[in-house]
């Protein structure tokens, strides 16, 4: 009874349904047995952990899908107690060190290190297996988050280690990622999944599933899926989990647009109302409403670069001067960078919006 | 800069104290800046009370040095600021620098120094005191007596160690983080620092600041590090916390609107510890009261004596007047203050021809102690004290007064942007209020230096100055100051978390980040699940429902207490809450006993991968600290 | 595929070796032996060629953009003073930011230089200048502190009796002045592209590579002068390629279609080093240029849609507009201003969307 995104995620490279020119050359590096580092880059929801399961699914076989959980702790400097969870199978780890703040290179030093100084020696009586190999992947999730201490650091292990570990790390930029790193791995780019490609996957889910529309012309139906798509903006998981949400509501799904509304999600619809409040009052008073809403989005664990992010595009869809739009746009650039800059959110927020608001009244 | 203040000290008293000098202010305010760049590579923590050449001999380097750890704490945390102008307070300038200078009871200080004494020189290390509480109203000498003491003490034991100059006691310095996330951590690293100095390295450790303890948080792990800190079994250098206690104080000053609790006084050593940790045997309390008139009289006269410049020119009785009113306030530092204000100014206005011998003698008296509820209002409205002052003097004493008594700065620029729409009800223009937030925007960016503590308040008051009073008469304050809600927020955003994270780590199995999850699959899941799945309960969206939060016009005792751990307050019972439970038990049995049949009933596929590994690290979770946290804390 | 598999398990060591060599980085395994063949630094070459025999060599200071062939040069001067059988005690390599404490490379400086010098045997002697000292090699030494480098300066005054220092940086002015006048400076100059052309059609003949035209000329274009950056990514370009011809070799329907075979292509080689292409670049450029704020900010989300890095695209942007000659000078300053402070805000671990948006609408109201 498991989700959709799990029940119909390829587990080899062969299911593997769009990127098909990607999916080679993952297929030759598997086959050929061994890879050099690489750094897998995309915007989420577009399937890079996928490939990189499919890869080494290819590689080792399915036992990289049996996966444990462990806890690690390690002791800093300061003699302070940090764990963070590592996720394994007998050939790889996978670690996300954003779990780690500052700790992280310290902690990836000497988790790689452990790696590989462990040596898989189990190719002497398995020689004919697949799983043969003398090296251990280690998967590092958010590299972009890693500081730029731990990316140097990494660069050397790279090196170090480069006979007995096989490093692939994951993120959703390259931007961040300095150049001695990115000239020491393999780039493979995973771009989102282009709206028919989503829709083939969606036709397929609706086949299996023996979903019912409300109408049976094709076309609507295709229409409708490409609106799915369209909503969920490249994002695959997202896509599929508002797709299972709207066929469970009702035993026939109706094709009618206003179906679609119960796939927004609902910090989204938050931040669009808060945006219509932005638009049209233009106050003090209203300023203290927005601040119920932002520490609201805020408590929840919004990241308050999305809220930005969100409530700017929602903006410049209710504005029509040209000339507004890049105000708040230029507003918003400033705004992200203070968000970098500063402690407390909240200000910079709150910031943006009043700005925005003397920038909207000038319209 | 210290030697220069005593020549100039030596000067003043050399010449013929009854002559005007001829130096006017400004000429001394530049010898001093001079002064300052002499030895301006000395690092220095508090100037001292000016003594003659024979203390000076005495001591032949009285230039203090920082220890070497806390030279490197300050550097790391970037507090260190060099807060000394020409305009030098003289509460800082006349600290006492020995312990028979302090402005304090002998009785007190005799108390005291044999608790301290039984502290460090205790033959079982292990069961002699370890925490000592300084408790008392502000400006009672507290910190002043123990850093002394400590000197003294351990000095003089170590005599011959030719560590003469390095100061006996390391003091805790709180610097805000991001977002306050992780102030407990950095309390809890200094404190696993200084449990090392002990023997030749003995240090008495002095807790003035606190970690932010307004959040609930931090507070248990504050508590939890103290407990610790009883309960080690090995040598540890005394710990002196130095509280100060505001007692219920009722006399509104008419400035702002009225109010019952605020964050100050709820601040005593039972709130703060708890009544358990403060009733424990290793831990001594010492009640500091208001100091009494003789001891602050006595240090009065020995700073006129310094100041003769500015006191000859103030007729006697004019200044007994003043005196007497002033020293009923028992806070030396907030006496010297005020001293030191009122004389300049009458000084200054004696200068243009203003006689006026009333001016200002009892207004400042009053303005005692602080909280943050005033010093918000003073900053709002400015304060009603200097209404007769010209604009930009108003707005400066205001927040001058602030300044002086409240340090938090972050926490004021939190209480700013949650009250600067008061002002006339918030009927004024968007553009103002946007160059408010802006500017607190930008003082959230800067790290240290002094433009951080005042940059946001002055822009504040600057701007709501501009704005025209409308009315002048008619308008009454309807909205009430509120007190931020920040703390509310990263409570909720922990809650959140925690939920979320639980259900990362036991249900979900980290496939995913956990604000990911939050993001997409929190609102999802509930919509698929409860139509799919016959579950006991509903689930509701992951992490809770979206809840608006809002600002409280005071802090009730309830909020701070009382509510020991996360109980689920605030979620309804719900079936992710159950899942998780549920995993969490699946997991322990498999620990509990190696049968594998314990999964009798997986939530969720990736279980069921799982049992296949298990015999293999069967104790993998018996470690699992995040899970005892969470258990511990009420979570599951 | 068994077979080779087979292979593998039978001949264990020998495969170790093979696989170490395979491993070796071809900026390693193709590093200049001598002075001589260095590439396109004839100055620094002349100059210490000179040096080597007098056999009095002063503290130096090599500093210059990346892959430009300091450290290439050091060890080849290395080897020419020492041998190889000296060289392994004579010199001492230190990569600054590795261990930044200058305590530990103090440390290692006084351990190293008080190791008594194993003297040169005869056939030494003959062959090499050797002479009675030490070189040690600071290498990435901008990114020292302050301090350490001011605490090095004592250490380099200590032991120049018995060694000589070679400070290697990309960045002269972050190295303290009193370290630097100590030295003697070399400039490396970027690469002109003949000379680095000639050393990559060296390395892909000895390599046996399958290249498409251009590739070359575009791995230089896209690494800028960074020898060893284009190295680097023909390295990278080559494995993929040859995994691909592998792949081929074993599948026996031979289905991939002509297109996919392992030559190196253009297309390859940007995929390969991030870059954008061409015709996206113009595309972008197009759409900045249209002034219509609908289409830029649905451009800008394709753009993070396809995984582009904005840094990328800031970069490419530069060169297109700053270089188009339809554009005046001072809208170029403005243009130039605009990808400044993008560039700034990127740094700071901003929004890619959000800064790529005002990006793009900055530039176009600038037009």
């Amino acid at each position: 009874m498991s989700l959709w995104v799990d029940k119909y995620r390829p587990k080899s490279l062969d299911q593997l349904s769009y990127h098909d020119s990607i999916t080679h050359n993952l297929r030759a590096l598997a086959k050929s047995g061994d890879f050099p580092h690489l750094l897998v880059y995309g915007p989420s929801g577009a399937g890079k952990k996928t490939r990189i399961y499919a890869t080494l699914n290819e590689i080792f076989g399915a036992q990289v899908d049996k996966l444990k959980i462990d806890v690690k702790t390690f002791v800093t400097s300061s003699n302070r107690k940090l764990e963070f969870n590592v996720l394994s199978s007998p050939y790889h780890l996978e670690i996300t060190p954003s779990d780690m703040g500052n700790n992280d290179r310290v902690v990836i030093q000497d988790l790689l290190k452990e790696v590989a100084s462990t040596e898989q020696v189990d190719f002497s009586n398995q020689s004919s297996s697949k799983t043969k190999h003398r090296f251990k992947v280690v998967v590092i999730n958010e590299a972009d988050s890693l500081t730029r201490d731990a990316q140097a650091a990494l660069r050397r292990t790279m090196e170090k280690y480069s006979s007995n570990t096989r490093l692939i790390l994951v993120c959703n930029s390259i931007s961040n990622i300095i150049p001695p790193i990115k000239s020491r791995t393999l780039l493979i780019r995973i771009p989102a999944p282009s709206i028919t490609d989503m829709n083939k996957i969606f036709t397929t889910i609706s086949n299996k599933e023996s979903l019912k529309f409300s109408s049976n012309d094709s076309q609507e139906v295709n229409q409708f899926l490409s609106n799915i798509g369209h909503s969920c903006n490249g994002n695959l998981r997202k896509g599929l989990l508002s797709f299972e949400t709207l066929s469970i509501q009702s035993e026939t799904i109706s094709l009618s647009p206003n179906s679609l509304s119960v796939l927004k999600l609902d910090w989204e619809v938050i931040i669009k109302n808060l945006s219509i409040t932005i638009r049209n009052n233009r106050n003090v008073a209203s300023l203290a409403k927005v601040r119920v809403v932002l520490y609201e989005l805020l408590s929840h664990c919004i990241p308050p670069r999305i809220i930005l992010k969100t409530l700017l595009f929602n903006l410049i869809e209710t504005v029509n001067s040209e000339y507004v739009v890049s105000q708040l746009i230029e507003l918003a650039s400033i705004f992200d960078e203070r968000l970098s800059l500063g402690q407390k959110s909240i200000f910079h927020l709150e910031g943006f919006v009043a700005k925005a608001m003397v920038a909207i009244d000038k319209m | 800069m210290r030697r220069g203040r005593n020549k100039r000290a030596v000067i003043t008293i050399d010449s013929d104290g009854t002559d005007a000098d001829e130096e006017s202010e400004d000429d001394l305010i530049e010898d001093i800046e001079d002064d300052e760049e002499e030895i301006s590579g000395i690092v220095k923590r508090q100037p001292e009370l000016v003594q003659p050449e024979v203390k000076r001999a005495k001591r032949p380097a009285s230039i203090k040095t920082k220890t070497e750890k806390e030279r490197k704490i300050k550097k790391e945390t970037g507090t260190e600021t060099e807060t000394e102008t020409g305009n030098q307070q003289w509460s800082d300038q006349y600290a006492p620098k020995s312990i028979d200078d302090i402005c304090i009871n002998p009785q007190k200080l005799k108390q005291v120094k044999e608790v301290l004494y039984d502290m460090i020189y205790h033959p079982d290390a292990l069961t002699s005191p370890r925490i000592l509480i300084l408790s008392g109203p502000a400006g009672s000498s507290k910190s002043t007596t123990v850093k002394l003491l400590a000197n003294d003490l351990i000095r003089s034991s170590q005599d011959n160690f030719g560590s003469y100059n390095n100061d006996k006691w390391i003091e805790y310095m709180d610097i805000a983080s991001s977002d306050g996330f992780n102030q407990s951590n950095q309390f809890d690293e200094f404190m696993n620092d200084v449990k090392y100095r002990v023997g030749s390295n003995l240090t008495v450790v002095v807790l003035e600041e606190l970690p932010n303890i307004f959040h609930y948080e931090t507070l248990i792990k504050f508590r939890n590090k103290l407990r610790e800190w009883l309960y080690m079994d090995t040598r540890l250098p005394p710990l002196v916390i130095c509280l100060t206690e505001v007692e219920y104080n009722n006399n509104d000053l008419g400035v702002t609107p009225s109010y019952s609790y605020n964050i100050e006084n709820n601040l005593t050593v039972d709130t703060l510890l708890g009544k358990e940790l403060a009733s424990n045997p290793k831990v001594k309390i010492v009640k500091f009261n208001s100091i009494a008139n003789r001891y602050v009289r006595k240090t009065i006269n020995n700073i006129m004596k310094y100041e003769r410049k500015v006191f000859s020119q103030i007729p006697v009785h004019t200044l007994n007047g003043f005196l007497d009113e002033l020293v009923k306030l028992g806070d030396i530092r907030s006496i010297l203050f005020n001293l030191q204000l009122w004389a300049r100014n009458y000084v200054q206005r004696k200068e243009r021809g203003v006689d006026d011998e009333t001016y200002l003698e009892t207004s400042f008296i009053r303005e005692n102690q602080i909280n943050l509820f005033h010093a918000i209002g003073k900053i709002i409205y400015s304060s009603s004290e200097f209404a007769n002052l010209a604009d930009d003097k108003k707005d400066f004493y205001s927040i001058e007064q602030v300044l002086n008594s409240f340090n938090n700065s972050a926490l004021l620029n939190l209480s700013i942007l949650e009250n600067y729409g008061i002002y006339q009800n918030g009927n004024y223009e968007i553009s103002i209020a946007s160059e408010i937030v802006d500017d607190l925007s930008l003082n959230d960016l800067m790290i240290d230096g002094e433009a951080s503590k005042d940059f946001g308040i002055r822009s504040t008051r600057n701007k709501l100055r501009s704005i025209e009073v409308r009315s002048s008469s008619g308008y009454t304050n309807k909205l009430k100051i509120k007190f931020p809600r920040h703390f509310k927020m990263i409570r909720q955003y922990n809650k959140t978390m925690y939920q979320i994270k639980a259900y990362q780590r036991y249900v979900h199995r980290l496939r995913n980040t956990w604000q990911e999850l939050n993001m997409i699959d929190g609102y999802y899941l509930p919509l698929i699940y409860n139509k799919k799945k016959q579950s006991r309960y509903l689930y509701n969206r992951l992490g809770g429902k979206f809840q608006e939060i809002y600002a409280d016009e005071e802090l009730g005792v309830s909020d701070l207490h009382g509510n020991d751990g996360h109980n689920g307050r605030g979620f309804d019972r719900d079936q992710f809450e159950v899942d998780i439970e549920q995993a969490i038990a699946e997991l322990n049995n498999e620990e509990g006993s190696d049968d594998e049949e314990g999964l009798s009933d997986p939530i969720d596929d990736s279980i069921d991968e799982l049992d296949e590994n298990e015999d293999e690290d069967g104790e993998r979770f018996s470690s699992d600290s995040e899970l005892e946290g969470l258990i511990s804390q009420g979570m599951i | 595929m068994t077979s080779v598999l087979m292979n593998k398990a039978t001949g264990k060591l020998d495969q170790y070796e093979e696989e170490r060599l395979h491993h070796t980085p071809w900026v390693e395994k193709y590093r200049p032996k001598k002075l001589e063949d260095v590439a396109s630094q004839d100055h620094a070459v002349t100059v210490l060629q000179r040096t080597i025999e007098s056999a009095n060599l002063p503290h130096m200071l090599f500093y210059g953009p990346p892959g430009t062939g300091k450290t290439s040069t050091i060890l080849a001067l290395a080897k020419t003073l020492y041998g190889p059988r000296l060289y392994k005690t004579r010199v001492l390599e230190l990569n600054a930011s590795d261990e930044r404490g200058i305590s530990i490379v103090r440390e290692k400086i006084k351990n190293f230089a008080r190791l008594t010098v194993s003297n040169p045997t005869t056939e030494d002697l003959e062959n090499y200048p050797c002479p009675p000292y030490k070189i040690i090699i600071l290498d990435e030494a901008d990114s020292m502190t302050n301090d350490a480098q001011a605490a090095l300066r004592r250490t380099i005054e200590n032991y120049s009796s018995v060694t000589r220092f070679c400070l290697i940086c990309n960045y002269i002015t972050r190295i303290i002045d009193p370290l630097a006048s100590r030295c003697s400076k070399f400039r490396f100059k970027p690469l002109n592209n003949d000379n680095a052309l000639n050393r990559l059609k060296y390395i892909a003949e000895e390599e046996k590579i399958n290249l498409s035209e251009g590739v070359l000329e575009e791995v230089l274009k896209i690494s800028n002068g960074d020898l060893r950056k284009a190295i680097t990514f023909l390295q990278s370009a080559t494995k993929l390629s040859n995994s691909l011809e592998d792949v081929e070799m074993a599948d026996e329907d031979g289905n991939f279609e002509s297109e996919t075979t392992s030559k190196i292509t253009v297309n390859g080689i940007q995929e390969i080093a991030g870059v954008i292409p061409d015709d996206i670049v113009n595309q972008l450029a197009n759409t900045i240029k249209s002034k219509n704020i609908k289409s830029i900010s649905s451009q800008v989300n394709e753009v993070i849609l396809q995984g582009r890095s904005a840094q990328q695209v800031i970069d490419q942007l530069h060169d297109k507009f700053i270089l188009d000659d339809t554009i005046n000078s001072i809208t170029k300053n403005k243009i130039a201003g605009i990808l400044f402070n993008i560039d700034k805000r990127l740094n700071n671990g901003t929004d890619e969307h959000v800064q790529l948006l005002n990006l793009f609408v900055q530039i176009s109201n600038a037009l």
